[in-house]
């Protein structure tokens, strides 16, 4: 199958919320997620750092920056972590919190139409209209 | 075996042009001790049953627990729910057939926790047995297909060790002798008669963090003890260097002139400033060990191989192939650490390097080291 510019992924109330489900379109593996607050997010099946699939992370919190010998949880149910070397990424923004690294998940815009869940693959435009 | 055989192995999707030996993956034996009494004798099987003894959980304390829980893939789980690495069937499609791997050898951590630590020696003898008779019957190991074996040692006898060498060493599809390390270096005479019949065997000595380390023995950091899963991590390169030195200035490669030494999992970025420390000492202090007859590069040179996992990772690439150039691609070989969480996987491995060292470090070095 060629790659499509759009994926359907079925009706949103049959999402699960919280887990992660996994789609083919062409070559590409897609993750969707649909979070407790209703939204529904999209990625590759596929880690930036070395290729693992990111399907099978742990859709979690973390430990956010806090002073030595204390913690303080948060970010729960947004981040997602490789199952290889434990690289997290936000499920909303395909960004590692809390690091200045470029790194990041390749994430895919997602539209509701008439309940329905649909997840746009065409290729991201930068900021100068280029596509990437 | 010569590398026309060996080159009959599956093409590699992710390297065409190349052969892959991956020298470090990790068998796991999913019914823990149990499994192991069809091969020991039935006095033992009582003794264990009777102590209820178990691998699951005996071996990282809570200090250095795994922070996500385990450091087994959760993506390697086999398909009937298996822990990554219980299943050498699942090891061939997920691993090898993928990644385009022709040959993997298998060091069981379970097996060198045991030899070394969890068990006492004279159960350590038996268990390593098992774990070694268990491998080459059930798993198929002996038929030499493309899984080999590291056979365990217990290393807390070198008398049973030898006696294990001699009854398995010769087998096909023993690949190296894993000598699970205790808290006496490397250097040692202690291992001597080990070193001796490896030698006479034609095997590699292969070295490889147990999962024990830093738990009782004080080691890796010879001074403190680390306080989570990080340090500890970050520092089991330091086993790797203070034996290494030990080797070297004990004058261990002049007694076995023919024998190799493999460190897995130690990492090797460490080696070029302690081999130049080394070799500085060694020219101006030659004297106080003048059974070192050449530079410790030399000896590194002729008788050592590091796997290259776990790889570092500089912000740019090249400074990692300026700091193999430096080390030589002839002393590494590939390694993936299959089933772990902190795996390399030969697409993304040392992509930047020349194509003769990475032919060198994918299968040339491994298979003149190992007995393949």
């Amino acid at each position: 199958m060629a790659d499509s510019k759009e994926l359907h992924a079925g009706a949103l109330e049959a999402l699960p919320i919280g887990a992660v489900k996994t789609f083919t379109s062409g070559r590409r593996e897609i993750g969707v997620l649909r979070l407790k607050d209703g939204s529904v997010h999209a990625f590759r099946n596929h880690c930036p750092h070395k290729g693992a699939p990111m399907c099978a992370g742990k859709l979690t919190g973390t430990m956010l920056p806090s002073a030595p010998g204390t913690l303080e949880y948060g970010l729960d149910g947004l981040v997602l972590r490789c199952p290889w070397h434990g690289y997290e990424f936000d499920v909303r923004t395909g960004r590692r919190p809390f690091t200045d690294s470029a790194m990041s998940m390749r994430v895919y815009p997602v539209a509701i139409r008439d309940g329905e869940v649909y997840v746009d693959l065409s290729p991201r435009k930068s900021s100068n209209g280029a596509k990437s | 075996m010569n590398e026309t055989a060996i080159a009959r192995g599956k093409s590699n999707p992710e390297r065409p042009d190349e052969l892959i030996i991956d020298c470090d993956v990790h068998p796991v034996l999913k019914g823990g001790l149990p499994e192991l009494y069809p091969y020991m004798p039935e006095a033992w099987r009582q003794r264990f049953e009777l102590k209820t003894s178990s691998m699951h959980r005996s071996a990282l304390t809570m200090r250095f627990e795994h922070p996500s829980g385990s450091a087994v893939r959760a993506d390697a789980r086999t398909p009937d729910g298996g822990t990554g690495g219980s299943d050498p069937k699942y090891i061939e499609s997920h691993l090898l057939d993928q990644h385009g791997i022709s040959y993997a050898v298998l060091t069981s951590l379970q097996a060198g926790a045991q030899a070394c630590v969890l068990s006492g020696p004279d159960e350590s003898i038996v268990i390593t047995s098992a774990f070694n008779d268990l491998f080459l019957d059930k798993w198929g190991l002996e038929k030499a297909g493309r899984l080999r074996l590291a056979m365990t040692v217990p290393t807390q006898d070198p008398a049973a060790a030898v006696a294990e060498i001699r009854r398995i060493g010769g087998k096909k599809g023993v690949a190296a002798v894993f000598m699970p390390l205790i808290d006496i270096l490397m250097g040692n005479r202690y291992y001597h008669p080990i070193y001796a019949e490896a030698e006479k065997q034609g095997l590699p000595i292969l070295v490889h963090v147990t999962g024990t380390d830093t738990i009782y023995r004080g080691v890796p950091t010879s001074s403190g003890w680390p306080e989570n899963y990080s340090e500890r991590y970050v520092s089991l390169a330091q086993i790797g260097e203070a034996n290494l030195t030990s080797l070297v200035f004990s004058g261990t490669f002049e007694k076995f002139p023919k024998l190799k030494f493999v460190f897995v999992e130690f990492g090797f970025s460490w080696a070029v400033p302690l081999l130049w420390r080394m070799d500085r000492t060694w020219e101006s202090l030659r004297y106080d060990t003048p059974w070192v007859k050449k530079s410790p590069f030399e000896y590194i040179h002729d008788h050592v191989r590091f796997a290259t996992q776990p790889l570092d990772e500089p912000k740019d690439p090249n400074h990692l192939a300026q700091l193999i150039a430096m080390l030589g691609p002839e002393v590494l070989m590939f390694a993936t650490d299959y089933p772990h969480w902190d795996n390399d996987m030969p697409g993304q491995s040392l992509r930047m390097l020349p194509k003769d060292a990475q032919r060198k470090i994918f299968s040339e070095n491994a298979l003149a080291t190992l007995r393949l």
